[in-house]
């Protein structure tokens, strides 16, 4: 009986692996040695995700989301950089932020987006991206959050942003085993949540607070702005806020974001040369226009979780349209 | 400790364990005191404080059953669980009730509803009337008695079972722990789960969203999310009933079937032939035909209809779109006696439709959402658009699943289809690998958050 057992349990994981590579195929992720990132994906691997939207794509030489290899030397326009919003595992390549702006705009557009990349990660990792890509005209950080607590934007300061991934270091055969297949991987990932939703005390959410610490904020931009100045690529900064949405009881969207929040960042972005670009009139106007949502898939609750094409292509357009507006004051 | 929770799975592998371990080393009744003492566990996960309530309810019953001969402890053994169900679930709904007609206000009681007190209160109840109708004898065994109000697969959410199914099998000798019930329990638990975790549950995504913000969505996306309702509330349900089902079997104990392909039925009165059958079986044997049923004529009996669709529907929860929901299903019911004929069966889309529109009122809040989502499929709204992927697929499982229960009911010569969990022989390598594969698939498929059954709340 246990060698039926052992048998038809290979058998199964041996049919079980492709729907795994299907439905929630993803790259393993390996530490990035140019910290540009935390960390990047296999390269060349051939992804495919049906877990929350739908795509089937294939990562770059080095491993980042782009339908392009990256090539020492070569000359990119625009860096996009981010979390995993514009990762865009969700949606097809030639849907995603990067791709369309690229489309636009006709530069080059080389993404460097990873999950968990949110604002303190991506400046952390600023100079080393700047210093590696040199990109000539723009650097574009996608965010979804501009409410920084005062440890962040410290730790951003004194260059000790934690590590998105800090499970590199557990080489575990059970961990390496669990990784190798993509079933195993994926089954392993809801397993993780399910315990850690059962077991564990949730973290507490920070106390809502009602600005940003100006200075600290200021600094951290100031420190970017400084980056790019200093790089000499005549690159500029935009810092591209896409916020949450979620539907008001009489049916009108609403923006999950503080008016005074925004307006004090984009001061300080203005105050540093940055340019600062909120999204959420482009969402409430096409949300009043045809009911279009940014966030949502057709396997997933509407206006939550990650941008769909929708609001991939609000976001190209907007970033777009600013780049126009730049060039036309310069 | 909700069944697809890990601690309900680390609670089941220790309860079968023991259970095992007992029947080995040690006899039946030390068996019976440990499943007790694991159910009351189970119960006490939730609030301990009202296992005091379960067991006042079980020694109620169990003393007045003792004496049900003497009309006065009748009395009492039905009262009493029918007015700790009232207080526990009704006391604050009727006070407002009362509040909003007269404009006057009343004291709100602060009372945490027990789970599963409508289930374990309607156990109890069949029980003392049983005996009292000398269909069952008097158990006078007190650990079996309570262990049948309180076996924790069906404790919660159901089935209600009744004592005369149940408490035979304590008596049997053969009840027991057996690789071929094993075999079969699981099998039925997998098939609870994927109707769970899998289809249930990431409808429930959808169907919350819309139910939450009607007004938001295009006519279309209501549609479907009333039809993926039915679907939720099914999947949820029978899941539910699949899980208790093979719980129990796996330690060898056989449930009545709850549901049967429900939205196969050509007439609403078939369709209550199908839909949770332990509850419409309760109210036809303990309300419907104790007031008197088609005995009375025509009319009377319609009004008998009418009465314990009402209550049917006020057991389900305390709020007036339950009763409403009851209402509704009554009217249809009675429709169909009055225009009795076999050709005018409304066929399976008609009634799948009729009770899909009756959902409505089950799961808004309140008659104004279930208002908003009407007039939004009427005046075909316009709105976001939400073509939901997971609706579609369970529309084809259940499909196909009829499909499926069709065909072996016509190569059985069948005249009613019946539904089927297919079993798989779990001694072959493909029996095996199949089960592997399925609950593979449930592992990856599996929606990850947190929702509990539909049926807890009531």
């Amino acid at each position: 009986m246990c060698l039926k057992i052992l048998v038809s349990g290979i058998l199964a994981l041996i049919i079980l692996t492709p729907f795994g590579m299907f439905y929630r195929g993803l790259p393993l992720n390996i530490i990035d040695p140019d910290r540009v990132t935390d960390y990047r994906y296999t390269p060349n691997y051939v992804y495919s995700y049906f877990y929350e939207g739908f795509s089937i794509g294939k990562m770059n030489n080095e491993g980042y989301n782009n339908t392009f290899d990256f090539t020492r030397g070569m000359s990119l326009d625009v860096l996009l950089m981010g979390p995993s919003h514009m990762e865009a595992f969700q949606v097809m390549p030639e849907e995603n932020t990067a791709n369309l702006l690229s489309n636009l705009s006709h530069q080059t557009v080389y993404n460097v987006g990873v999950s968990g990349h949110s604002l303190q990660t991506c400046a952390s990792h600023f100079e080393a991206a700047v210093k590696k890509y040199s990109p000539s005209r723009y650097v574009v950080m996608g965010i979804a959050n501009i409410r920084l607590s005062d440890e962040v934007l410290t730790s951003v300061l004194e260059h000790n942003v934690p590590n998105v991934d800090k499970n590199f270091g557990q080489r575990s055969a059970l961990r390496l085993f669990l990784r190798e297949n993509p079933y195993l991987r994926f089954v392993w990932g809801k397993v993780h949540d399910t315990l850690k939703n059962n077991f564990l005390r949730k973290t507490e959410l920070p106390a809502s607070f009602s600005q940003n610490n100006p200075e600290l904020l200021a600094k951290v931009l100031a420190q970017m702005s400084d980056t790019l100045s200093q790089s000499k690529s005549g690159a500029k900064l935009i810092i591209a806020y896409h916020p949450p949405v979620s539907l008001n009881l009489d049916g009108s969207l609403k923006i999950e974001s503080d008016p005074e929040v925004s307006r004090q960042f984009s001061e300080l972005c203005a105050q540093n040369g940055i340019y600062f670009l909120d999204m959420s009139e482009r969402f409430l106007s096409e949300y009043a226009k045809d009911y279009t949502l940014p966030y949502g898939f057709i396997n997933t609750s509407v206006a939550s979780g990650h941008l769909n094409k929708y609001g991939h292509r609000m976001f190209a357009e907007e970033i777009y349209k600013l780049m126009q507006r730049i060039e036309a004051q310069s | 400790m909700i069944f697809t929770s890990p601690v309900f799975v680390l609670f089941f592998l220790a309860v079968f364990f023991g259970t095992l371990a007992i029947q080995i080393f040690s006899n039946e009744r030390v068996k019976y005191i440990f499943l007790l003492i694991a159910s009351y566990f189970f119960y006490g996960w939730w609030d301990w404080r009202f296992c005091f309530l379960l067991l006042f309810v079980t020694l109620m019953s169990y003393v007045t059953a003792m004496n049900s001969r003497r009309k006065f402890a009748y009395i009492i053994g039905v009262a009493i669980p029918l007015i700790v169900l009232g207080i526990f679930k009704y006391c604050n709904f009727f006070l407002d009730s009362l509040a909003s007609l007269t404009g006057r206000e009343f004291l709100s009681l602060q009372i945490i509803l027990p789970v599963g007190i409508s289930f374990y209160t309607f156990q109890a109840l069949s029980y003392v009337i049983d005996v009292h109708r000398g269909k069952i004898p008097v158990e006078r065994d007190f650990v079996k008695l309570a262990l049948y109000i309180s076996f924790f697969p069906q404790l919660v959410a159901g089935p209600i079972v009744r004592a005369s199914d149940f408490l035979p099998q304590l008596n049997e000798s053969g009840r027991k722990i057996t690789l071929q019930n094993f075999t079969i329990g699981v099998q039925i638990i997998a098939m609870g789960f994927f109707k769970k975790i899998v289809l249930a549950d990431h409808i429930s995504v959808f169907v919350d969203d819309v139910f939450r913000v009607p007004v938001a969505f295009h006519w279309a996306t209501i549609i479907l999310a009333v039809v993926s309702y039915s679907l939720q509330i099914y999947f949820d349900f029978s899941g539910y009933s699949d899980i208790a089902t093979g719980c129990a079997k796996c330690l060898g104990y056989d449930f009545v079937r709850n549901f049967n392909l429900p939205y196969i039925s050509r007439s609403v009165t078939e369709f209550w032939r199908r839909w949770h059958i332990s509850l419409s079986g309760w109210l036809r044997d303990y309300l419907y035909i104790p007031i008197g049923g088609n005995r009375l004529g025509k009319f009377r009996q319609l009004v008998n209809i009418m009465i314990t669709m009402l209550l049917g529907g006020l057991w389900h929860g305390a709020n007036w779109t339950f009763v409403f929901w009851g209402g509704l299903n009554g009217l249809a019911l009675c429709l169909e006696k009055i225009f009795s004929r076999k050709k005018s069966e409304p066929g399976i889309f008609v009634t799948f439709g009729f009770i899909s529109f009756t959902w409505i009122f089950f799961r808004a809040e309140s008659f104004g959402k279930a208002w908003q989502v009407i007039t939004g499929i009427f005046t075909l709204q316009d709105g976001i658009s939400q073509p939901f992927f997971w609706s579609f697929f369970a529309i084809v499982i259940l499909v196909i699943s009829e499909l499926a229960a069709i065909v072996k009911s016509r190569r059985e010569n069948s005249s009613v289809v019946t539904g089927f969990c297919p079993i798989m022989n779990l001694d072959t390598i493909t029996g095996l690998t199949t089960f592997f594969v399925f609950v593979g698939i449930i592992l990856g498929l599996a929606f990850t958050g947190e929702n509990p059954f539909v049926y807890f709340q009531f």
